[in-house]
């Protein structure tokens, strides 16, 4: 529903701007989904007249105008629209001028007629999508006024979406009405609808056969009208406003009295009717062809309007092209009738059809609004085309028209479901402010809604009500009624995961013992000093372990020798470290793997593990924990458990997250260990922090290039120096670099070795020149010549 | 007795001068093997006399232990070496990438989801899941959407026939459980659900997680607190602003549309973003699973899981989430 703030301010006046009246409307579930200005801001623009006009001597489609701009000037003009003609009222942008979008109009010279202004159309004010021809201003429309102000155009449009329950705001009434309740301010005015007496005595017959489905039809005959007559510009004003097309002034005045009132009416152009009106249910394959020219094929469920011969309009959805209003209708009868809503649900759609019309009906109309609608379309037709009305036609079965029912609202129940508590005399007067009449029993309060609140029916529909008006958000909110306290932590329990993760890579987990003997310890650790039990068990278990490394590696040594010879296990324990600031106990989650790299099997050769396949389980954990990768270094390092050359710590964000490598040959030697053992240890406390959010990156669209270059190298540059060498050039179209192949041996120096890249480039939002592939590429291998000595091999 | 001593300097020169373990292992074998130079020193004892022979086999065996400690002192020491020339030519790089396979990632709805449920599990609520070919029963006349209420227009269904569709929402399983279980009831269900819609902001399949609580005495009070504690833990932000206004399902009354308040990059105001729809369940759906309104209520809130993924991944087309590109669900690894 568009609700022109304009038209609204003459039902209310708020006090309160555009954007205060659009959140008091949504916080009351009239959700605000936009607010427009009405039109475009322009200036400069005059209601002129044209006085004449010739033909453009050098231009066949040109005319050249005088132009009488209101203050006794006349002007030339030269204008290409067909519709121009002398005595027309016409739009006139003056020199100076400034149409929407900042569009300046100045005299300009065409084919040598010079023009000073333009004669402008609906859509060049932005007050039509398009249009044909130049505007047609009504011919009373005062000379010489700016439009923009004339037009009232400085409005604000605000959108609201409805919920299907509310059709009761399907008018500017109806939206006032509900703001009028909301801030407790009083209606400027109300339909104090005059009844016109008829002016002549024709009638029609009207049978609703169809009582039910039609407890109410009204009519009557309107004579002397115009159907080419065009509606003022104030109501095509209001009704483009409110998303309407101006047809013709009948119409218009029908769909008018829809917005304004929210009671949809039909008007048939009476001398194509065939003696009087039916109310019935169509026919079965009975033919309807509509005023969209849509050819129905009726279903025989559907409540038509007839004449004696035909179905002549699809009931509250549309009406027929037969009887439709033409440029030569002279005489209409006008329909304002209530129909069920369940006798329209559905059937629109069932054609493919949303009218106004028919969005109205299907939620509800209000009963009591035909009769005032009628007489306001009357006094409208009677004010802007003329004519003489019959007496207003009345079929009416009481019993089938809706009527609100008294609601029995238990004082307790509100606090029961709401949460909050009010005093009964404050609910009663919250649902007065809703035209409810509302009276106190005791406990309880009766109370009946207004005819046109369809959903009201029962008690909880009241306490809605109820706290739509006292405001959700002013109703706290709880959660101790859940009575568990929570950490409000979403994160899956990671280090099950990563457990998960390690056992689907064919570990097994495995519980050691925290204490061990002071001669593995010491294997074990580069501390001095370890925290010893007072009375242990056996001096075997008295040393409370450092790492969680002896652990594995003496389940290993178990293992090994009772013939298992591929051994993958991991543990989750603390580590008891003594350091300066006192006893540390971390949590830790440790790995070893011995043998071979694969279960035996018939589809591969086997082979031995060695770094890389649990340096791969490790990152696998680590990416897990979604650290990002590029902050996440694995550095050589070395220690007294691990083989120097195969080792390696890991660091995030400067911080040592753990450690992994192959098990130095003296640890193995003494522990009398001959297969080659693998390890790692995470630090879990550094690791299961608050995850970062995977943000999304926009994908290109473009194809992506890869060049590889082989490099030779010092044997003992590792591939991380080459790949921060790279990096640091903060090259933008470099997306990723892969290390395809290490390489030592025969062809290559000594002490050297080739490293080949695969470097993956691409641009956003293009794609790159060969040109600057090469260049990029150049450039990258002249920065690796400079800073690691690289030789390329071509 | 020179010779002895001559010979004692000569070996322990020659043994610290070994390059190796086999040199090493030569010079033993040449001063103390059988045949070596000692034993054939105490071999030639037999020509000494009686009186002589104890003090002189006392000094070879003086030089022979000498002999024998330096050896074994530069074989450590040869050990040692030869072990950390060995560990240096085995030095490798270790800040290679680990061999085999990459990293699969979980698709951004089932992280999304996930996190909705671990949620509530904490509040006791469990997973229920229902059939996504439905009945018009338990997708619309149980949730009090009678045939031809203006809600069904806001469902575009697919149909199969008259009585047989494709869920539009995950409330249907409410029936479900309700008609199954007596109250106190805690569920929540999430699961696909099917609109008869697709544009760049709509797709015809989709997610949505479902929640009912049915027990005595709660109230919208309690509704607004958990909704406004989750989105809160949802989002990570505590300062999270969360607003609730009136709006319309048949299934609830009071009925509220739920924003949050993001601020907007362009000004200073909030801008409101609509994540849920939730409300106190309606009397005529408790009566439809036979459940005593005069002893029990309850609330039911549901939400759709793509916009959730949308705003906490900043994921800016509903599209990617089913067009499965690699490109896409790698980001979620």
């Amino acid at each position: 529903m568009r609700i022109s703030e304009n038209w609204l301010s003459e039902w209310i006046e708020t006090d309160i701007d555009t954007q205060q009246l659009a959140h008091v409307l949504t916080m009351a579930g009239l959700e605000v989904d936009d607010i427009e200005p009405a039109a475009e801001k322009f200036s400069g623009v005059v209601i002129a007249k044209v006085l004449k006009v010739d033909p453009h001597p050098d231009a066949k489609k040109l005319h050249v105008c005088k132009v009488d701009n209101g203050r006794g000037e006349v002007t030339n003009v030269i204008c290409g629209a067909s519709n121009v003609r002398p005595g027309l009222i016409v739009a006139f942008a003056e020199e100076g001028a400034v149409l929407p979008n900042a569009f300046k109009i100045e005299s300009k010279e065409l084919r040598g007629v010079e023009s000073f202004g333009m004669l402008c159309s609906a859509s060049e004010l932005g007050l039509a999508e398009n249009s044909q021809g130049i505007m047609e201003l009504p011919n009373d429309a005062a000379l010489g006024t700016d439009l923009y102000d004339s037009l009232s155009l400085d409005d604000q449009v605000i959108d609201i979406d409805l919920t299907p329950n509310r059709s009761d705001c399907l008018s500017i009434h109806g939206v006032a009405r509900e703001v009028s309740a909301l801030l407790d301010k009083p209606l400027i005015k109300d339909f104090a609808i005059t009844e016109i007496d008829a002016t002549t005595k024709t009638s029609i017959p009207v049978n609703v056969a169809a009582v039910q489905e039609c407890p109410h039809y009204m009519g009557r005959v309107i004579e002397g009208v115009s159907g080419e007559m065009k509606s003022p510009l104030w109501m095509q004003e209001k009704l483009r406003r409110a998303g309407v097309r101006a047809i013709n002034a009948i119409t218009d005045i029908t769909n008018f009295v829809m917005l304004e009132m929210g009671q949809p009416m039909h008007a048939f152009d009476l001398e194509k009717l065939n003696a009087g009106i039916e109310v019935r249910i169509a026919n079965k394959n009975e033919k309807l062809e509509l005023l969209d020219g849509q050819e129905l094929e009726l279903a025989g469920d559907e409540l038509v309007i007839a004449d004696s011969k035909q179905a002549i309009a699809l009931a509250g959805i549309m009406g027929g092209q037969a009887t439709s209003i033409q440029n030569t209708t002279s005489k209409i009868f006008l329909e304002s009738a209530h129909f069920k809503p369940e006798m329209i649900a559905g059937k629109a759609r069932r054609y493919g059809l949303h009218t106004d019309s028919s969005h109205r009906y299907e939620r509800g109309v209000d009963p009591k609004l035909a009769k005032s609608a009628i007489e306001r379309a009357t006094q409208l037709i009677f004010e802007i085309v003329g004519g003489e009305a019959g007496p207003v036609i009345c079929e009416e079965q009481i019993s089938a028209i809706p009527k609100p029912s008294s609601i029995t609202l238990e004082h307790s129940k509100i606090e029961s479901l709401l949460g909050v508590s009010l005093a009964i005399e404050k609910v009663q007067s919250l649902l007065q402010r809703l035209q409810c009449e509302v009276s106190i029993k005791k406990t309880a309060l009766e109370v009946m809604p207004p005819s046109y609140r369809f959903d009201l029916n029962i008690d909880v529909d009241l306490i809605e009500e109820i706290a739509r008006m006292v405001g959700y958000e002013n109703i706290p909110a709880d959660v101790k009624a859940l009575a568990i306290n929570t950490t409000g932590d979403m994160q899956e329990c990671q280090l099950d995961s990563m457990k998960n993760i390690l056992v689907s890579r064919g570990y097994h987990e495995v519980v050691s013992f925290s204490f061990i003997d002071q001669d593995t310890e010491t294997l074990f650790s580069d501390q001095a000093d370890s925290k010893t039990l007072a009375n242990p068990i056996s001096i075997e278990l008295s040393v409370m372990r450092s790492s969680v490394w002896p652990g594995l590696v003496k389940i290993a040594q178990h293992n090994l020798r009772r013939q298992q010879s591929r051994i993958r296990i991991f543990e989750h324990a603390l580590q008891f470290k003594k350091t300066a600031a006192g006893l540390q106990q971390l949590p830790s989650l440790a790995g070893l793997i011995i043998g071979d790299c694969e279960p035996e099997q018939w589809a591969s050769s086997s082979r031995k593990v060695d770094f890389y396949d649990l340096k791969a389980d490790v990152e696998l954990l680590l990416s897990h924990e979604a650290l990002p990768q590029e902050k996440i270094s694995f550095i050589p390092a070395s220690d007294t458990t691990l083989h120097p050359g195969q080792s390696a710590i890991i660091v995030y964000n400067d911080t040592l997250i753990g450690r992994l490598g192959k098990l130095h040959p003296k640890v193995q030697s003494a522990l009398d260990i001959d297969p080659s053992i693998y390890l790692f240890e995470l630090q879990l406390n550094e690791l299961i922090k608050k995850p970062e959010v995977n943000l999304f990156q926009a994908i290109s669209k473009y194809p992506f290039n890869r060049r590889d270059i082989t490099l030779i190298v010092d044997e003992n540059l590792n591939a991380a120096d080459i790949r921060s060498n790279i990096e640091q050039m903060n090259i933008a179209c470099l997306k990723n670099i892969e290390v395809v192949s290490v390489y030592k041996g025969k062809g290559i120096p000594e002490t050297k070795k080739s490293v080949s890249l695969g470097l993956i480039l691409q641009e956003f939002s293009r794609t790159l020149t060969d040109k600057e592939l090469e260049q990029t590429v150049s450039l990258i291998i002249s920065q690796l010549e400079k800073t690691v000595g690289a030789e390329i091999r071509s | 007795m020179s010779d002895l001593s001559t010979l004692k300097t000569t070996a322990l020169n020659e043994i610290q001068t070994a390059s190796d373990l086999d040199a090493l292992d030569a010079m033993r074998v040449n001063y103390l093997g059988k045949k070596g130079v000692l034993t054939e020193q105490l071999k030639s004892l037999g020509k000494l006399s009686k009186e002589e022979r104890p003090a002189a086999g006392q000094e070879i065996n003086k030089v022979k232990v000498e002999i024998q400690k330096a050896i074994e002192e530069k074989k450590t020491v040869l050990q040692e070496a030869s072990i950390n020339e060995q560990l240096k030519s085995e030095t490798i790089d270790v800040t290679l990438p680990g061999r085999g396979q990459s990293f699969g990632s979980l698709h951004p709805i089932t992280l999304t989801l996930n996190r909705i449920q671990n949620y509530f599990k904490q509040f006791g609520f469990v997973v229920k899941e229902g059939p996504e070919i439905e009945d018009e029963f338990h997708n619309f006349e149980a949730l009090n959407i009678p045939d031809h209420h203006p809600a069904r227009a806001m469902h575009d269904t697919f149909y199969f026939d008259d009585k047989l569709l494709l869920r539009t929402h995950t409330s249907s399983v409410q029936i479900h459980v309700m008609k199954e279980q007596k109250p106190p009831i805690r569920i929540i269900a999430p699961g696909r659900v099917y609109r008869c819609d697709s544009d760049p902001t709509h797709s015809p399949m989709f997610h949505q997680v479902e929640g009912l609580l049915v027990d005595e005495q709660v109230s919208f009070v309690d509704l607004k607190g958990i909704i406004i504690d989750f989105l809160q833990s949802f989002f990570e932000d505590e300062n999270l602003q969360v607003r609730f206004r009136p709006s319309y399902f048949p299934f609830t009354e009071p009925s509220a549309e739920i924003d949050i308040g993001m601020p907007d990059k362009n000004s200073n105001e909030v801008k409101w973003l609509e994540v849920m729809g939730c409300g106190m369940v309606h009397p005529n759906v408790f009566a439809s699973v036979g459940i005593d309104t005069n002893i029990f209520n309850g609330y039911a809130f549901g939400m759709g899981v793509e916009r959730l993924a949308m705003l906490r991944h900043q994921v800016n087309d509903l599209r990617l989430f089913f067009e499965n590109d690699l490109r896409f669900l790698q980001q979620f690894s």
